[in-house]
């Protein structure tokens, strides 16, 4: 392996050596060459590689055809196409992209050798280098290669143009499009002919370039010159379209210069323009010339400029038809026949002579007459009509009652666009006339027209049409006595009355645009007059604004009026330069300390708000929320604190109350004294004395003395009577007793007979005690009831008659615990639940002998159980 | 031999019958000669002081410049046609003529120079705007004349160039070439309005 290295190193030392000694780069044992170094994208291409046996890197070696390779672009190129399909590029496109080689044996003269040759059938790079290549070790060594470069053949140039620079250096440069690259170096010639002048050059550009500036010795000015240009490449050559042009006239100017303006006595309307172009080109005598002007008040330059009709030495000029007495701005321009125009001059200023206005001025006339006065107040507005001209600057306004404005009968002389004067009630007319330097206009007739109650139109409406303008509608009058409407408008935060403005609307038109002077976010006061054959109708007057937004400032909450329990606030109207649209709502927000927020709209006229439900001695926090048609502003939040209960509203309440207290037991002391006698029955009944009582002495009658009358029974069929001993318990007792009362088996007694009844209800009547105790007499009554007891609803009322027992409650024999005595019922406190009634001693239950009560030790009750013992039989 | 820098004034067209020429292309021929003229006047100045390094030689100092009389004459430098008022004897034709030739004697002084000068751009210009003057001089000339006839110009571009010996021969010759130029291109602004008025032209 290392002798091959060797080897192929001597080999290509000798190469070297013979190469340098032929001055050939390639080995001169070795050539590669094509004939198609330049080509069409897309065309065929053939080469060479010719290796002569001497050549060391075959000689001795053994040969194969295989052994010569070729590379485009370091792509290895197929050596045939059945290698090509062999190799699995199968398809026509591959092959003939990538071409084959074909390599033969040669032998001429004393020469021979091996000769390969490759064959592209589509060079498709635009540029590219065969390599040969031998295989006489790994890697192949290349010995030769040929440069392929593929293109286009140049296309026509397009679009030559050019254009004069009168500038020193003068030239004429030209230019043009050269169309579709063509990948190959192409070089363009510039081709002129002079009309005048048996010459022509030919000026050579450098490879690529596509424009050029002819020299002033190329080209004769005022004589026409033919150009063309021709673009020339290896595969083609194209030629422009000629171009003849004048110099002159492809020239382009520069500014000129206007040096004075200003107006010439008894040149109305015109004013004299010294002019000149610039130093270098000032030797042009004749030019083109376009005027253009501007008012001083106007921001554009006129639309279309003023064409100067003929050829123009530069010598000064005059312009005219202009306004009279306007300051102007004028500006030239200039080009050579139809040359490009120059870029506009400078401005200078002048104005034009002054003459007297002319035209009429729209007049406005408002007339109010005082009551005791015989004069009218009469306020003239006016303004320049369309056909107005101030043809100077306007140094006064005349009202006159006279035709011609003598100073006798003036009425007012002014700058200003309004005045005020008295007129004599008689009076029909006046007259307008506006004066400047040059003289007075003639007067405009204004009639005086007293304001009348005519009718009035209706639905004035104001729409915001932009920024600046608002849309007045309204419904017009069907009337053949209208002439037409007045619209006036003014500005609302401003009381001026130079501010106020009209316009006069013809009687067909229900709408006009207003624009003058209308800013956004500002009020206006729009009125809309209707005109008629005698007088002015009444106005019609809305509020508008053109643009709205949140006003600038809200308003202050004040606390007016503050309660325990409500707060009364009030805000000033916020000023109209600040409101910025119409106030649509106020919106109170307030919330207290935990947070709960509330709303209150405000009614917009009150400007006020009550805010209701607080609670005494709390905090609130409050601010205002003012809308306009334009958003919403919020104020500054206020804190609120509502008062305690204070001493006075204290001493207030008790009194009121105590005076109704007061009031209540008065009525019911009266009420009382009223009913004596019933409510001494109610409190204090008269109950019968059983110690001083008999049973005998006791009738039906006497027993029947208290019972009400039978008509007043609901039933007076059925009365029921029990003598049931009511004892005036303590009211403790008896809640304590409480549902306890009718299981009593002292009621249990439903005997009707008086007797027992009366021994039921006076368990004390043979008590020792009891006669000590008189003074402790309690008071008993009988109860009338109208059903059996039994069955007595407990809410029912019932009729009591008076007892006349004195014997003491048992209740109160009960409490004295010390020493009980021996009727009692011992174990009642013991047993609560327990019932206890006297019954007999059962021999058979000795378990109870300490609660048997002997019958014996109280005779009446005795004859009271054989009472039952009987009715129960 | 012209006395240089004081040509006589032309008188102003009298109006006599004959010299009218009623063609546009004519009158903007006028008009373009009457450019190329004010160009070339224009010029004088400025390529006089690139041209002329010697304090002496100044452009509009009719004393110095009748100094250099003998030098020119020494020299060669051919005096400048003479151009008068259009009358019956100094017909159109010949005036226009006369432009011509005068044109062309400073086209070849000039160019006798420029090949001796260092700086070169400024003549040269003023060469190039004599050649299109005189293509427009020729052009009425070629409108006016009956009969074809060569300009009877001698050249002297050559004797010039060999009597040219030294640098300060050099700046002379330029120096009354320049004046001689500027004193002609005087005379044919007034033949050119001359012959605009002629032909009804009027500002």
């Amino acid at each position: 392996m290392a002798s091959a290295w060797i080897t192929m190193f001597a080999t290509l030392l000798l190469a070297f050596v013979n190469g340098t000694k032929d001055e050939v780069h390639t080995s001169p044992s070795v050539r590669v060459h094509t004939s198609t170094p330049v080509v069409a994208l897309g065309s065929p291409v053939t080469a060479s590689c010719i290796i002569r046996d001497d050549c060391p890197l075959i000689k001795g070696a053994v040969w194969h055809l295989n052994h010569i390779v070729w590379h485009l672009n370091q792509r290895l190129i197929p050596s045939s196409p059945a290698a090509a399909n062999e190799s699995g590029r199968t398809s026509a496109a591959a092959t003939n992209e990538s071409g084959w080689i074909s390599t033969v044996l040669y032998s001429v003269a004393n020469q021979s050798g091996w000769n390969s040759t490759v064959f592209i059938p589509s060079f498709t790079d635009t540029k590219g280098y065969l390599t040969c290549c031998v295989l006489h070790t790994f890697p192949c060594q290349i010995v030769g290669a040929v440069e392929i470069r593929a293109g286009f053949p140049p296309p026509a140039p397009q679009n030559l143009s050019c254009l004069t620079n009168l500038t020193k250096p003068e030239t004429l440069s030209c230019q043009w499009d050269p169309g579709q690259d063509t990948h190959l170096p192409t070089q363009y010639t510039l081709y002129t002919e002079i009309r005048d002048l048996p010459e022509s050059n030919t000026y050579m550009l450098p490879p690529g370039v596509h424009h050029y500036k002819i020299p002033r010795t190329g080209f004769v000015l005022f004589s026409e010159i033919e150009i063309h240009v021709k673009a020339v490449n290896a595969l083609g050559q194209a030629t422009s379209t000629p171009l003849l042009l004048e110099p002159m006239e492809s020239a382009k100017f520069d500014p000129p210069k206007v040096m004075k303006v200003q107006a010439e006595p008894n040149r109305y309307g015109c004013l004299r323009l010294s002019w000149g172009l610039s130093e270098q080109q000032a030797w042009v005598t004749t030019v083109t010339l376009e005027v253009r002007l501007k008012t001083a008040n106007s921001k554009q330059w006129s639309e279309e400029p003023v064409p100067v009709p003929r050829l123009m030495r530069q010598r000064p000029m005059e312009v005219c038809r202009l306004l009279h007495g306007t300051e102007y701005h004028i500006q030239i321009r200039v080009r050579y026949h139809q040359s490009p125009w120059s870029e506009w001059s400078n401005s200078n200023t002048a104005v034009t002579l002054e003459r007297a206005p002319t035209g009429r001025l729209d007049s406005w006339m408002k007339v109010s007459r005082e009551q005791r006065q015989k004069s009218l107040s009469v306020h003239l507005f006016w303004k320049p009509s369309k056909q107005f001209r101030a043809n100077g600057k306007i140094l006064y306004y005349v009202v006159s009652r006279q035709r011609q404005p003598l100073k006798k009968g003036q009425l007012c002389v002014t700058l200003d666009s309004h005045c005020v004067f008295q007129l004599p009630r008689g009076a029909r007319k006046v007259f307008l006339s506006a004066g400047n330097a040059a003289g007075t206009s003639s007067p405009t007739e204004v009639e005086v027209f007293q304001h009348r109650a005519l009718a009035a139109v209706s639905d004035v409406n104001v729409l915001p049409h932009d920024e600046r303008s608002l849309l007045v509608q309204w419904t017009s009058i069907h009337s053949s006595s209208v002439t037409g409407y007045v619209v006036e408008w003014r500005p609302l935060w401003k009381m001026d009355p130079s501010l106020i403005l009209f316009d006069h609307i013809d009687r067909n038109q229900s709408s006009t645009l207003i624009s003058e002077s209308i800013e956004p976010y500002n009020p206006y006061g729009i009125s809309v007059y209707p005109r008629y054959k005698d007088g002015i109708g009444l106005p019609q007057t809305v509020e508008a604004y053109s643009r709205q937004k949140a006003p600038s400032a809200a308003p202050n909450l004040r606390v007016r009026e503050m309660l325990h329990s409500r707060i009364e606030l009030t805000w000033e109207e916020i000023p109209l330069c600040q409101r910025n649209g119409i106030v649509q709502s106020y919106q109170i927000f307030y919330w207290d300390e935990q947070g709960n927020t509330k709303v209150v709209t405000a009614e917009l006229e009150k400007r006020r708000v009550v805010l209701r439900e607080l609670d005494h001695s709390s905090s609130y926090k409050a601010f205002i929320m003012v809308s306009t048609g334009g958003g919403s502003l919020n104020g500054s939040e206020v804190t609120l604190k509502t008062e305690p209960m204070d001493d006075l509203a204290i001493i207030l309440i008790v009194i009121s109350s105590g005076v109704g207290l007061s009031l209540l037991i008065i009525i019911s002391v009266l009420v009382c004294f009223s009913t004596h006698e019933r409510l001494k029955m109610c409190f204090w009944p008269k109950i019968p004395d059983p110690a001083n009582s008999s049973i005998k002495r006791w009738t039906t009658l006497d027993s029947m003395q208290d019972i009400p009358p039978v008509e007043d029974m609901q039933e007076s069929s059925l009365v029921y009577l029990s003598h049931l001993s009511l004892l005036d318990l303590p009211k403790k007792g008896l809640e304590k007793r409480d549902g306890e009362i009718t299981d009593d088996p002292w009621c249990r007694c439903s005997d009707t007979s008086d007797l027992g009844e009366s021994i039921c209800g006076s368990p004390h009547a043979l008590s020792p005690s009891y006669i000590g105790s008189h003074q402790h007499s309690v008071p008993y009554a009988t109860v009338v009831f109208d059903s059996p007891y039994s069955i007595q609803p407990p809410s029912q009322s019932h009729a009591y008659l008076r007892s006349e027992s004195t014997q003491p409650l048992l209740e109160e024999e009960l409490e004295e615990p010390s020493s009980p005595k021996e009727y009692q019922n011992v174990p009642v406190r013991g047993t609560s639940g327990e019932q206890v009634s006297f019954r007999e001693c059962l021999n058979d239950s000795p378990g109870r002998g300490e609660l048997c009560i002997l019958w014996d030790d109280f005779p009446l009750l005795r004859a009271l159980a054989i009472n039952d013992v009987q009715s129960e039989t | 031999m012209a006395s240089y820098g004081q040509s006589a004034p032309i008188l102003e067209y009298s109006g006599e019958a004959g010299q009218l020429v009623d063609d546009p292309e004519f009158n903007l021929s006028v008009e373009n000669s009457q450019s190329l003229i004010k160009k070339v006047l224009e010029a004088i100045p400025a390529t006089h002081t690139s041209c002329i390094h010697s304090e002496t030689l100044i452009l509009n100092s009719s004393s110095e410049n009748r100094k250099l009389q003998y030098l020119a004459i020494n020299l060669g430098i051919p005096s400048a046609p003479t151009l008068n008022a259009l009358t019956d004897n100094f017909t159109l034709e010949t005036c226009l003529r006369r432009m011509s030739e005068g044109l062309q004697v400073h086209q070849d002084l000039l160019r006798a120079v420029v090949q001796r000068l260092a700086n070169t751009e400024s003549i040269t210009a003023l060469l190039t705007d004599i050649r299109d003057l005189r293509i427009q001089i020729n052009r009425m000339l070629k409108a006016v004349q009956v009969a074809e006839s060569p300009l009877a110009v001698q050249p002297t571009a050559t004797s010039l160039a060999s009597r040219l010996t030294g640098d300060y021969e050099v700046q002379v010759a330029t120096h009354l070439t320049l004046v001689q130029l500027q004193s002609f291109g005087q005379d044919i602004v007034r033949s050119l309005r001359n012959i605009a008025q002629a032909n009804g032209e009027r500002d």
